[in-house]
């Protein structure tokens, strides 16, 4: 009775290492975020999703307030095309091509009046983000944020 | 008629009939040598039923003993079941057989889990954003490029010259 029990419990803790496994990606979303970017006076507040960025995009791109113009959180599945965050000027398209157990390697079109701006090819690595500079936007600039959560 | 070695025999255990004694004794070649064999016969005999004698206990109470044999037959027994016990959980042969068979899946699954697990062990590069390759569509007009964040956290593709959208154009 009791090496029954053991096996039992051997065999179930085989299984939860295989679902743990199989969970590391099971869970992966895309969050992607279109992003305002202006210099205001006095700057406004960073938005609270933008919060681990703020440094970053200050440094990188010059500018002093931001605004999220739209988010998506979207599965990655390989081999299928995601529109991500479509606007009415701007629209930006995923296909997961590879995945380990790192990073996802993705293909980004960027589409800007209805036309192909950028086509790129990248590895998405986990809290590690990706920002793409797109169109200029009045007196903004429009960036694009995409990292693996 | 006695023989000498019956007539011996009652002597040394004073069994010999008085009237019988003094023309046994007169017999004896050697009669001080022969007291004292008597003598020492005498003395083993007390000290052989002093031995062989029950201790006083047993004597006053005949259940004690018959408790204390009682008691000596079961511890007996428990041994011998607890040998029989052992004998019975020897493993038997197929018990070896499931537990090689048993052994041998979880050696495989086991392999399984390891060799997928380092199949994709990810390089310390793997854990950074990586632009492979960033081209623009439409090269007269603007250009990409790419770089690490100044911090290191991050990487950026930089389009030059992205155009622009007007002010009065809603974006959402």
């Amino acid at each position: 009775m009791r090496r029954r029990a053991i096996v039992w419990a051997l065999l179930a803790g085989i299984a939860l290492v295989l679902a743990g496994h199989q969970s590391v990606w099971a869970d992966d979303r895309v969050w992607s975020a279109l992003v305002l970017a202006t210099n205001e006076s006095p700057a406004k507040p960073m938005p609270q999703d933008l919060e681990s960025f703020g440094d970053d995009l200050q440094k990188i791109f010059g500018y002093n307030s931001f605004y999220i113009l739209g988010e998506k959180r979207k599965r990655v599945v390989e081999g299928t095309e995601e529109w991500l965050i479509s606007s009415k000027a701007v629209f930006l398209k995923l296909t997961a091509v590879n995945k380990n157990m790192a990073s996802y390697e993705l293909k980004l079109d960027l589409y800007a009046n209805k036309s192909l701006a950028l086509t790129s090819r990248v590895k998405l690595a986990r809290e590690d983000p990706l920002y793409i500079r797109g169109p200029q936007w009045g007196n903004g600039q429009l960036i694009y944020i995409l990292q693996i959560q | 008629m006695k023989n000498f070695e019956e007539q011996m025999v009652l002597w040394t255990d004073d069994a010999l009939p008085p009237d019988e004694v003094a023309a046994f004794e007169a017999q004896l070649p050697d009669l001080n040598a022969a007291y004292e064999q008597k003598a020492v016969w005498t003395n083993l005999r007390a000290g052989l039923k002093a031995v062989s004698a029950p201790p006083p206990e047993f004597a006053r109470d005949a259940g004690f003993l018959k408790s204390q044999v009682s008691r000596s037959i079961r511890a007996e027994s428990r041994e011998a079941d607890a040998g029989a016990h052992r004998s019975t959980a020897l493993p038997s042969i197929w018990r070896l057989v499931w537990g090689g068979c048993g052994l041998c899946v979880l050696a495989l699954v086991m392999a399984v889990i390891v060799i997928s697990y380092n199949d994709g062990v990810p390089s310390e590069t793997q854990f950074i954003s990586q632009v492979i390759e960033a081209r623009s569509a439409n090269p007269e007009r603007n250009s990409a490029s790419s770089f690490r964040a100044p911090d290191g956290k991050g990487s950026v593709i930089w389009l030059e010259n992205p155009g622009f959208i007007p002010a009065q154009q809603a974006i959402r």
